[in-house]
C-alpha cells in the first residue's frame, strides 16, 4: 500500500446555474389575487372576479343603489350568475351572459350558460334557394327581412343536412302574368307559391311552376329570352347565363349560347354535365369560355373579360406568399421566426399562422409568450394535398414532472421532449407549484436539482417569460438549478486532484445544463429572436466564487 | 239599322261632347296657371327635407365610422387600445384560464342606441343650419325637437325622425317625418361579431377561416395581443367597410401565473 496520505477534501463545488435574465427578486404575489365579485368594475366591465378596489361603487341608475360587490366568486352571486340571454327580436342566443347584463339590455335571461334551452334550439331555415341553421325566431326574422314565407324545420339537427335541404328543393320556372305580359321568375317551388299567394283580387292571374325549366324555355312562351350576358348568383360559385328578364339560366359555356345550342336554354343542366364537370380541375380559373367555377379549387364568379359577358371564374389562390410558396384558397400554414422544438425557441420568438383566403394572405399570430404553438398538417383530396394549420395551446406545464420517456412523449397530453442522462430530483414539483423550493431533494451524493439520471422531460417549445418584470420567471427558471458535490483528493505534496463527479467542472457539462435551462423557458444563456446572445441567465459558481464559461475564476 | 240622318246627328252629338270636354280642360288649365303657387312648392332651390337628409346622411356615416372603430361604443371605458383606437370588449374576463363573460349580449340594439345618442345633437345642428339658411332667404322656419329612431337592417341603416317642420313665406309647407337611409354592412358585422363572441364565450377562441369560407365577401382578422386580448377586424371585401371589436377570453399568462 502506498504510503500516501490520502486526504479527501470534500471540495464542495457549488455550481449553480441560476437561470433567468435580470431576475433580481422573487415574486411575492399569489394567484389568483382576486377576492371579490364586482357587479361592475371601475373600467366598466360587468361581473368580474377581481380585487375589491376595482369595483365600481357608484349608484346604479336602474336600481338607484350602489353597484354590488361580494367577497365571493361571481358564480355564487345571483346578479352575476351566468346564463343565456335571448334576443327575442333578432332570435339570437348569447352564452355566458350575467343576469344583470341581460336584464339591462332588455333581453330574456335563462338559467343555462350554454343556451341549451328550447328558445335556442337550432333548426333549418329555408330562405329561397338558400338555408340557414338558426333558431325559429331568427328564421322568422330573416324570412321577414327578405320578404319570404317562414319555412323552418326543427327536425334537421345539423348544418350540413340543412344546406343539403336547400339544394334539394325543387327549382324551376315560375310563370305568371303581370301588366298583361306573361313573364317568369326562376325560383323555388315554395317561392313561386308565395307569388301566387301575394296576388289578390282582380290582379290575380294563374301562377304556374315548371320544375327544372328555365325561364328562357321556348315552350313556356314568356317574355324572358336568351341573351349572351352573364351574372354571378348570390350563394353560388359559378358564372351563369342571364336571360332577358334578369333570371339566371345554366352555367356559362361560350359554346352554348342560344345560336349554337338552343337546347341549353330550355331546362336546368346539372353542374356535372356542364363544362368541366362536378369538380372542374383548376376551377376554370380565368377561363374566357367556361363559367363552371369551384370554390374549393380556388375560383368564384367575379368581374373579368370573357368571350361573352363580363364575368369569369376569379382566381382566389395565393401566389408567391411571404415564404415564396403558392397556396390554395382556404389553405393555412405556419411561420416560425427561428428554430423551434427541442427547447431551441429563441427569447421573444412567436409562432404565426398564415391563411390564404380570396387571393389574400393574412397573418394570425399565435398567443404571445409561446402559450400557443402553430401546428400544421396535410390532407389528401381529389385535387391534391390541402395544407392546414392552427394555433393551439402549448402544453408545457407538467413536462418536468414526467419521469418516464413514455409519459413524457405522450403527445395526447403534453408537448415535451426527452433528454437522456439527466434527471430532475424534485419530480412531483411541477412548474405549476414551483414556489416551494428552488431545488428539489438532495440525493445520497449531495447533488440536488438537475442531476445525472435516466432522463429528463422538458418543454418542447419553452414558454416565454416576463423575465424583465416581477413574475414567476424566477420560480420556473430555478427549476434548472443544479448543486453538485465534487470529491477531491490531496496528495502528500498538497496537490488537489479531482476524484469524483469531475465532469461537472467542464464547460461541456455547463453547456448541457444550459440546454436544460433554456428548455424550461426564457432562462439560461441564449439568443433572442433578433439574434442577440446574452449569458446573463447563467451563473457558474465553485465554492461561492463565480466562474467563467471556460472554468476559470471571474 | 242606323240611317244617314241618324248617323249625322250621332256624330254631331259626339263632337259637342268633345268640345265641352275641351272647354273644361282649358278652364282647369287656366285655373292651374293662375294659382300655380298653391300647387307647386313655395320653396325655390333645394327642399329643406333633402338638405336635412343630406346633412343627416353625413352624420350617420360619421357616427358609423366612430362606432365601427370602437366596437360599437361611442365612449368605451372597457377597451383595448389598438393603433390609437379604443376598441370596446364585447366579451371580457380579467382572469386567466377562464372563458369570457358577455358584455354586450344585444349588440344590435346597443349600437342602435349609441347611434341614436350620436345623432340626436347632430340632427338638431342640421335643423338649425337649414333653419338659418331658410331664414336668410326670408322664410319662417319652425320645427319640433325631433324624436329619432335608428334601425339597423341588412345592407342599410334607417334613421327616422318626426320633425314636424313648417316653412312659411306667404304660404306654408309642412313636413312630418324625415327618413334617411345609409347603405352599410353593419347588420352583417353585428351578426358575425355576435357569433364570434359566442364561440369565444364557449371555447375561448374562434376560427376565422370558417367565417371567411362561409361568407366569401367577409374578411376576418384576429390579432392576439400579449395580455391575451384578441382584436377582431371584420372587413366587407366589396365596400371595404370595417368593424373592430375586442375580446379577452381564455387568456394565458406568461409563465404559469403571470405574476
Amino acid at each position: 500500500m502506498k504510503n500516501k496520505f490520502l486526504l479527501i477534501l470534500t471540495g464542495i463545488l457549488i455550481l449553480s446555474v441560476i437561470s433567468g435574465l435580470y431576475l433580481v427578486k422573487a415574486a411575492d404575489s399569489t394567484w389568483p389575487a382576486f377576492n371579490s365579485c364586482c357587479e361592475k368594475t371601475i373600467n366598466d366591465a360587468w361581473c368580474q372576479n377581481t380585487d375589491e378596489k376595482s369595483c365600481d361603487t357608484s349608484v346604479d341608475p336602474t336600481t338607484k343603489s350602489a353597484y354590488r360587490k361580494t367577497p365571493t366568486s361571481c358564480d355564487a352571486t345571483s346578479y352575476c350568475k351566468l346564463g343565456c340571454c335571448v334576443d327575442s327580436d333578432e332570435g339570437l342566443c348569447m352564452e355566458n351572459t350575467p343576469q344583470k347584463v341581460c336584464q339591462i339590455s332588455t333581453g330574456t335571461w335563462l338559467d343555462d350558460a350554454q343556451c341549451n334551452v328550447a328558445q335556442c334550439k337550432l333548426g333549418c331555415c329555408i330562405l329561397g334557394d338558400q338555408a340557414s341553421f338558426v333558431t325559429q325566431t331568427r328564421c322568422k326574422k330573416l324570412s321577414a327581412l327578405y320578404g319570404l314565407t317562414t319555412n323552418f324545420n326543427n327536425a334537421v339537427t345539423d348544418e350540413v343536412k340543412c344546406v343539403m335541404m336547400a339544394y334539394s328543393q325543387d327549382k324551376g320556372a315560375c310563370v305568371y302574368e303581370i301588366e298583361n305580359q306573361r313573364t317568369c321568375k326562376f325560383t323555388t317551388r315554395a317561392d313561386c307559391e308565395s307569388i301566387q299567394g301575394s296576388q289578390t283580387g282582380e290582379n290575380s292571374t294563374s301562377v304556374d311552376f315548371y320544375k327544372d325549366y328555365l325561364c328562357s324555355a321556348d315552350e313556356l312562351a314568356t317574355n324572358c329570352g336568351p341573351t349572351t350576358d352573364t351574372m354571378c348568383v348570390s350563394g353560388k360559385d359559378e358564372v351563369y347565363f342571364k336571360d332577358s328578364c334578369g333570371n339566371p339560366a345554366n352555367i356559362y359555356d361560350a359554346n352554348k349560347v342560344y345560336s349554337k345550342s338552343s337546347s341549353y336554354w330550355q331546362k336546368v343542366v346539372a353542374k356535372s354535365n356542364t363544362c368541366g364537370g362536378t369538380n372542374p380541375k383548376g376551377g376554370n380559373i380565368n377561363s374566357k369560355t367556361c363559367g363552371n367555377c369551384a370554390y374549393l379549387e380556388g375560383s368564384i364568379c367575379g368581374k373579368g373579360t370573357a368571350t361573352y359577358g363580363e364575368n369569369i371564374c376569379r382566381d382566389l389562390n395565393c401566389y408567391n406568399t411571404k415564404n415564396g410558396n403558392n397556396y390554395k384558397n382556404g389553405e393555412s400554414w405556419c411561420e416560425y421566426t427561428g428554430e423551434t422544438g427541442n427547447g431551441l425557441d429563441e427569447v421573444g420568438s412567436r409562432q404565426f399562422r398564415h391563411v390564404c383566403v380570396h387571393g389574400e394572405e393574412t397573418i394570425e399570430p399565435c398567443a404571445d409568450f409561446r402559450n400557443e404553438v402553430c401546428i400544421a398538417d396535410k390532407i389528401s383530396t381529389s385535387s391534391g394535398e390541402f395544407r392546414e394549420a392552427a394555433c393551439r395551446v402549448n402544453r408545457w406545464q407538467d413536462c418536468i414532472d414526467q419521469v418516464t420517456e413514455e409519459k413524457c412523449l405522450n403527445s395526447d397530453k403534453r408537448d415535451c421532449y426527452w433528454t437522456a442522462g439527466l434527471a430532475y430530483d424534485g419530480a412531483g414539483t411541477t412548474a405549476n407549484n414551483a414556489s416551494a423550493t428552488s431545488i428539489g431533494e438532495t440525493d445520497t451524493t449531495g447533488n440536488t436539482g438537475i442531476i445525472n439520471g435516466t432522463g429528463i422531460c422538458l418543454p418542447d417549445v419553452p414558454p416565454g417569460l416576463k423575465f424583465w418584470d416581477e413574475g414567476d420567471a424566477t420560480k420556473i427558471c430555478s427549476l434548472g438549478n443544479s448543486k453538485q458535490t465534487v470529491g477531491y483528493e490531496t496528495n502528500i505534496f498538497g496537490t488537489k486532484k479531482c476524484k469524483t463527479n469531475c465532469e461537472v467542472l467542464e464547460t461541456k457539462w455547463l453547456e448541457k445544463m444550459n440546454g436544460v435551462c433554456s428548455s424550461l423557458g426564457d432562462c439560461g444563456a441564449k439568443n433572442n429572436f433578433v439574434g442577440r446572445y446574452t449569458d446573463d441567465g447563467v451563473l457558474w459558481k465553485s465554492n461561492g466564487k463565480l466562474l467563467n464559461w471556460d472554468g476559470t475564476n471571474k | 239599322m242606323i240611317n244617314k240622318k241618324e248617323s249625322f246627328l250621332y256624330r254631331k252629338a259626339q263632337i259637342s261632347v268633345f268640345i265641352i270636354l275641351a272647354i273644361l280642360i282649358l278652364i282647369v288649365l287656366i285655373a292651374l296657371f293662375v294659382n300655380r303657387g298653391g300647387l307647386t312648392s313655395i320653396i325655390s332651390g333645394e327642399s329643406p327635407i333633402s338638405q336635412i337628409e343630406k346633412c343627416m346622411q353625413d352624420n350617420v356615416k360619421e357616427g358609423l365610422g366612430i362606432l365601427s372603430a370602437q366596437g360599437g361604443t361611442l365612449e368605451p371605458k372597457n377597451y383595448y387600445l389598438y393603433q390609437n383606437d379604443k376598441i370596446a370588449y364585447l366579451c371580457y374576463t380579467e382572469e386567466y384560464y377562464r372563458p369570457c363573460v358577455m358584455q354586450k349580449p344585444l349588440l344590435k340594439q346597443s349600437i342602435e342606441d349609441e347611434l341614436k345618442t350620436y345623432l340626436e345633437p347632430t340632427m338638431n345642428r342640421c335643423l338649425e343650419s337649414v333653419k338659418s339658411s331658410f331664414e336668410r332667404k326670408g322664410y319662417s322656419f319652425t320645427y319640433k325637437k325631433p324624436e329619432i329612431t335608428v334601425q339597423i337592417i341588412p345592407e342599410n341603416i334607417v334613421v327616422s325622425s318626426n320633425v314636424q317642420l313648417t316653412v312659411s313665406k306667404e304660404k306654408t309647407e309642412s313636413y312630418q317625418n324625415i327618413k334617411t337611409s345609409v347603405s352599410s354592412s353593419m347588420y352583417g358585422f353585428i351578426m358575425t361579431s355576435s357569433s364570434i363572441s359566442n364561440w369565444e364565450a364557449r371555447y375561448g377562441d374562434s376560427e376565422t377561416l370558417a367565417y371567411m369560407l362561409y361568407y366569401p365577401s367577409l374578411k376576418v382578422e384576429k390579432k392576439i395581443r400579449s395580455d391575451g386580448s384578441r382584436i377582431y377586424i371584420l372587413t366587407d371585401r366589396n365596400s371595404l367597410e370595417q368593424f373592430k371589436f375586442a375580446i379577452r377570453s381564455m387568456a394565458f399568462p406568461s409563465g404559469v401565473t403571470g405574476n
